[in-house]
């Protein structure tokens, strides 16, 4: 415990839904404190919920921490107060140093100031002196690579322009602890690949730094240790690359809002995939789709798979690859799709789809019905991971 | 090597005794840097997009008290004596009366203009408030030129005693600032703050000795004895005509007043903020 520069014990936060009850709760709560009463604040009114619960951890100096979660998580209010700017509503913060937040870059940017100005209005309020900013300025705008538009007012400035300005300035303020909140996702590659070296930088010369991302590439690549935090759960601490499977797995839960139609002949009842909802990169894939017919029908069947995003990596069906019509026999049956697994570690879905004999209209279409998560945690950049070798010279 | 080490729980703010105030005053020490650059910055924006520039410091008042004076040189008004000639008295007066009221409103609306930097960024929020101050100090001191060229005009030779007026002018401030920290986090979740300011500001000036002299007769000296900022403005016109300080005892009750409103209003601020972020 001695060397660990944050130190998280049993927080949690609360916050009200309606906003006129907030109101009445805060005038309440300042009224206490002014006069010093004690506020109970581990006791829930009405309306109010946890926005988290009992979080502990602790982070040493020099190393780092992903936070992943879905939206609503409470991610930027566990930022906001380890910053300070909000207390928790139970347990305890202790910081041992100084704190330095990418919460919102370019916060107090004045719009008719020069990029010079306003670099030296940045640092002041990020906490530098007037020697530090003197002495690290040439680096600051070296960094942002603004050299050229430096003396120009802000307004004038690109909106990336404007979050690499800002984050040169944050970045060479070089706190102990460096909070980051995806930020890095706004600017271009090159300033993002800059970005992420001089982080690296940071965490070798002691700063600890902590990560809010919703790209586990970045997150896989910073942090060693990620905290999964799920409103209305306890948050899990664990290795990076378990908790980037678990955010897969819990995202994939919330894919299947898509379109669903079915045909009163023919239902698809149940799609198994490897028996388990769940497999390994490199291995066998098996998509087995049953289903109940009330009556003779002939038809064609397909079955596809689609990125987290929608895009469709892969749409196989039976009248396109040549196959004879198959006919639905009344009762139970399945047809299955058996493949060689070549998909990166990821959230995935699956659509099931039936067609008629005629390939006029759908019996049954499921469309990216049913989460496939391929988990391994590693390596997360793309879809396909196809046989490869490499050759150099 | 010197660490700072923070601890934020649930009651860190409503801890009690002296070295709160101490807490406090270090923070605002510290941060010092930042609200010259951020007054610097103030200033140097105000009148960017302008072609006059400063003269809009000087303009509204110069207008107002041309107004008021032909309207006494017309009788229409009967102003009475004023120890001083009119025209110096309201310029002076309207001046003083500019700097509290530019500085409370500047207050009022500090924490509101700042936007996500009070939201998104820790530091010091009261640097953000003392700053407002800074403007409407810099523009008191471009309203003194037409004073003082009015004085040289009327060939009037101010008393040495005016040496003494920054000191009443900075319990002025002292008490815009107190009532400006209430008022400041008050607005941040009640934008209604702002409205009532500038309409109670308006009746303010009027019921301040600022373009007529201290009315001696009942009913109307009520409005010295019980406007509490008549007597810091009688106190900055005596001193500089060179009279005698009239009403003395009510100067030191106001200089004590904006003192404890000051550290009260900054003791709130300071207790209240973090609880006012979640909701602004």
């Amino acid at each position: 415990m001695e060397d660990d520069i944050l130190i998280v014990e049993n927080v949690s936060k609360k916050f009200c839904r309606s906003l006129k009850r907030s109101m009445l709760y805060g005038i309440q709560d300042i009224s206490k404190d002014i006069l010093g009463l004690s506020v109970n604040s581990n006791l829930l009114r009405s309306d109010e919920f946890w926005a988290f619960e009992d979080l502990s951890f602790s982070l040493k100096k020099g190393e780092s921490l992903g936070i992943i979660g879905p939206n609503g998580s409470g991610k930027s209010t566990l930022f906001k107060m380890l910053s300070g700017i909000m207390l928790p509503d139970k347990g305890k913060i202790t910081i041992k140093g100084s704190l330095g937040a990418l919460i919102e870059v370019g916060a107090g940017f004045h719009p008719l100031l020069s990029g010079r100005e306003n670099i030296y209005i940045n640092a002041s309020i990020l906490g530098m002196k007037k020697k530090e900013i003197d002495h690290k300025f040439d680096e600051i705008v070296d960094f942002s690579g603004l050299e050229e538009f430096i003396d120009m007012p802000v307004k004038n400035y690109s909106s990336g322009m404007y979050v690499r300005l800002g984050f040169s300035v944050a970045v060479h303020v070089v706190p102990d602890v460096l909070l980051v909140d995806e930020v890095l996702a706004v600017g271009d590659a090159k300033f993002r690949a800059k970005s992420l070296k001089k982080m690296s930088e940071l965490m070798q010369n002691g700063t600890s730094i902590l990560l809010v991302s919703h790209h586990m590439h970045l997150i896989d690549k910073v942090a060693d240790n990620s905290l999964y935090i799920e409103r209305g759960c306890k948050a899990l601490y664990g290795s990076t690359s378990d908790m980037i499977d678990r955010y897969h797995q819990c995202s994939a839960s919330g894919v299947n809002d898509n379109s669903k139609f079915e045909s009163d002949n023919l239902k698809v009842t149940q799609v198994l995939i490897n028996e388990k909802k769940q497999s390994d990169s490199g291995k066998q894939l098996i998509i087995r789709a049953e289903y109940q017919c009330k009556k003779e029908i002939k038809g064609f069947f397909g079955i596809a798979i689609h990125a987290e995003n929608g895009d469709t990596i892969m749409n196989y069906r039976t009248d396109c690859e040549g196959h004879k019509v198959y006919s639905f026999k009344q009762g139970s049956g399945f047809f299955k799709l058996i493949l060689e697994n070549l998909l990166e570690p990821g959230i995935y879905s699956v659509s099931v789809s039936i067609f008629d004999e005629n390939n006029l209209g759908s019996l049954v279409q499921h469309l990216r019905e049913y989460p496939l998560v391929i988990s391994g945690g590693k390596n997360v950049y793309g879809y396909i991971n196809m046989p490869h070798y490499w050759e150099s010279s | 090597m010197k660490k700072n080490i923070k601890v934020y729980t649930p009651d860190a703010m409503t801890n009690k005794g002296l070295s709160v105030w101490y807490n406090m005053f270090l923070e605002l020490w510290g941060s010092r840097d930042l609200i010259w650059r951020l007054i610097q910055r103030d200033i140097s924006v105000r009148y960017r997009q302008s072609v006059l520039g400063y003269v809009w410091a000087v303009l509204p008042q110069i207008a107002t008290v041309a107004l008021f004076t032909y309207l006494s040189s017309h009788r229409v008004f009967d102003m009475g004596q004023t120890q001083m000639p009119y025209v110096i008295h309201a310029l002076w007066s309207l001046s003083v009366w500019q700097l509290f009221s530019t500085c409370l409103i500047g207050c009022t609306n500090s924490l509101v203009n700042a936007g996500t930097l009070v939201t998104k960024i820790n530091f010091p929020k009261e640097a953000l408030v003392v700053v407002a101050i800074g403007q409407s100090v810099f523009d008191f001191l471009i309203r003194l030129i037409p004073l003082v060229v009015v004085m040289l005009w009327y060939g009037f030779l101010p008393s040495w005693n005016t040496l003494l007026i920054p000191f009443v002018l900075f319990f002025v401030i002292l008490l815009a600032l107190g009532v400006g920290f209430i008022f400041s986090i008050i607005t941040l979740v009640l934008r209604d703050v702002g409205n009532a300011v500038n309409i109670v500001l308006t009746f303010g000036m009027f019921l301040s000795p600022i373009l007529y002299p201290p009315p001696v007769r009942e009913p109307f000296s009520l409005i010295n004895t019980y406007n509490p900022f008549s007597p810091l403005l009688i106190a900055t016109q005596d001193l500089l005509s060179g009279n005698v300080l009239l009403y003395l005892n009510a100067l030191w009750l106001m200089i004590a007043l904006s003192v404890v409103v000051f550290l009260m209003g900054w003791r709130i601020f300071h207790i209240t903020m973090p609880r006012i972020v979640e909701r602004a």
